[in-house]
């Protein structure tokens, strides 16, 4: 049947990209999950799967993660917490190679910027999207998305120029929950 | 203050953690274990285990797939008196632009009215028996790029429903009837020989983002596939939910309580998995009229419909399956896949029958110009060929047990 065909396809090609996609937010454990749902989503709605599928699976797997977010802040707020350790663990590679210090850099200014900012630029350096496709992803216009590339970027450079020579393989606290869950505040657990 | 620095945009790229790399995550064992949990039921490849004897493993989400929401027509007894003359080719040999352009008196409020005129009118009679049967004529439309050649095949298939309503009764889904996929046209026969005939096709608008591929089926070589789609009592799919049949008996026969208890839906499903609140909205009241509800229900649905933003009245169009009907649609928009398209059903004007779900081609982007689609081509539908209550269960060689 041409849909499972179409299906098996799919998966193989885009289930790794959605699986850092979604680690990327979450980390690994509830990645592995969202992913897991968000491929559920698209069998379920292989018609309205586009032939470009990524930036569309990539679009249910960012919902999926709001929904958790909706649903259980605390959880979240874990998930998005072992994310950033991800993110930050790429900065203390002991790797004596050119430019370390750079990506060191690049990945603590990066943790240091919003939620949003992250998104963008994330798309595009990690995930491989071009603006349009990025743009669908986020549910906004290609224009709109170029501005906020554009500023995201303008953040970003300052934010490493000022932390400049600072030794790599020791990286900032990253600001775990900024203006990411307000859900989380209002509770104790 | 700005010292020389390499592009910063690379130098995060060079900075991407392994872990976030999708090389280092391909071919877990848990993405295998989720490909085959999620497709349970339905089996690809030379010896997969047949899945008509297993019940999907799961009990919620994908019970029906969207893609065969459009199975069932209503018991509608209707007369719509907005029919106009924008009759056009509806079988996607694409060679009108017809519906790009409406006439002026289909407006909006056009397409309301008529719709509501559909929902005064349903049939009241009681409809009930052991098994909601319907049968459906689908086809899909795709942009292949074959090393720069670019043609179009269509896949089509027939599938069957059969909703058990009783208890202990099953639901069953029969699907690959009659199940092809060959070129279009002459036009795009001609191109598939000139690029050597291959089997193995890749659509055209795949991009960077992953490939999609389809196999070339030019006669009926597989054998349709029967699922049981029950999971205990629950026998359909209702936004992200799993409805019983109780539950499709207790929806509201209000519309304004039935777009509450669908926009509820809307909210739970995560928002915009399908493009937006409207496209979404459609779809399930759509799904709605063609399960087996109350025909309070039907009504409510299209009344639902009937107040979406944008939809209008069509007047009279062909179906896919040659036959006349009154049309309506929502606003064209982006499909990547294929340019600008918009949805539209088709109902029976005579007996008020949903005759076809279908996306309909409006404007072309480049590719899909190349490979001979145009304005007006029906890039997708779902026809209903029969539907009607009744106490035997359906007959199929592979029938689980």
């Amino acid at each position: 049947m041409t849909d499972a065909q179409r299906f098996r396809t799919l998966y193989e090609e885009c289930h790794p990209r959605v699986l850092a996609y979604a680690t990327s937010l979450v980390g690994r454990q509830i990645g592995e999950d969202i992913t897991s749902e968000t491929f559920t989503v698209a069998w379920r709605r292989m018609r309205d799967v586009p032939a470009q599928p990524l930036p569309w699976l990539l679009g249910v797997a960012r919902n999926l993660t709001r929904e958790l977010r909706r649903r259980d802040g605390r959880q979240y707020a874990l998930a998005v917490a072992e994310a950033q350790r991800v993110i930050t663990s790429g900065a203390q590679v002991d790797d004596v190679a050119a430019g370390v210090t750079e990506r060191a850099a690049a990945l603590q200014a990066l943790a240091g910027l919003s939620d949003a900012d992250r998104e963008v630029l994330t798309l595009v350096a990690w995930h491989g999207l071009g603006p349009r496709q990025a743009a669908r992803v986020l549910g906004c216009s290609t224009a709109t998305f170029s501005v906020r590339l554009h500023r995201a970027r303008r953040r970003l450079e300052r934010s490493v120029d000022a932390i400049g020579g600072a030794a790599p393989g020791v990286p900032r606290v990253p600001r775990v929950s900024r203006d990411s869950c307000p859900t989380v505040t209002a509770k104790e657990h | 203050m700005a010292r020389k620095r390499p592009d910063v945009m690379k130098t995060l790229a060079d900075a991407r953690p392994r872990e976030l790399d999708p090389d280092h995550l391909a071919g877990s064992e848990r993405a295998r274990h989720d490909l085959i949990a999620i497709l349970a039921g339905a089996p690809e490849g030379p010896e997969g285990p047949r899945s008509a004897r297993s019940v999907r493993p799961f009990t919620w989400r994908w019970a029906l797939p969207v893609a065969a929401t459009a199975a069932v027509a209503g018991v509608l007894v209707a007369t719509l008196p907005q029919g106009g003359s924008d009759t056009r080719d509806a079988h996607g040999s694409g060679a009108t632009g017809g519906p790009t352009t409406g006439s002026p008196r289909h407006t909006p409020e056009n397409g309301r009215v008529a719709l509501l005129n559909v929902a005064a009118r349903v049939d009241r009679a009681a409809d009930e028996g052991t098994y909601w049967q319907t049968t459906t004529r689908s086809a899909w439309v795709g942009v292949v790029d074959h090393s720069g050649s670019l043609f179009a095949v269509v896949s089509s298939e027939t599938q069957r429903w059969s909703f058990g309503v009783r208890p202990g009764t099953r639901s069953l889904w029969v699907s690959g009837i009659d199940a092809t996929t060959r070129p279009r046209t002459e036009r795009d026969k001609a191109r598939w020989r000139a690029a050597g005939s291959p089997e193995e096709l890749t659509l055209a608008h795949s991009g960077k983002g992953g490939r999609l591929g389809l196999r070339m089926e030019v006669g009926a070589r597989k054998r349709p596939m029967v699922d049981r789609i029950n999971s205990g009592d629950r026998i359909a799919a209702l936004g992200p939910r799993n409805v019983t049949y109780e539950d499709l008996r207790k929806l509201p026969g209000d519309s304004t309580k039935l777009e509450k208890v669908l926009a509820d839906l809307y909210e739970e499903d995560g928002g915009s998995e399908i493009r937006g609140r409207t496209e979404w909205m459609w779809r399930q009241a759509a799904n709605l009229i063609n399960l087996p509800v109350r025909a309070e229900v039907r009504a409510a649905a299209y009344r639902v419909i009937a107040g979406l933003p944008g939809i209008r009245s069509l007047g009279e169009v062909t179906d896919p399956l040659g036959r006349k009907g009154a049309g309506f649609a929502l606003p064209a928009t982006d499909r990547p896949d294929y340019g600008t398209a918009r949805s539209e059903l088709i109902v029976d004007p005579a007996t008020g029958a949903l005759l076809s779900d279908q996306e309909v081609l409006t404007e072309p982007d480049a590719k899909a110009a190349e490979a001979g689609l145009t304005a007006g081509t029906v890039v997708n539908y779902t026809a209903t060929v029969t539907s009607e209550w009744t106490d035997r269960q359906l007959k199929t060689p592979e029938q689980p047990e």
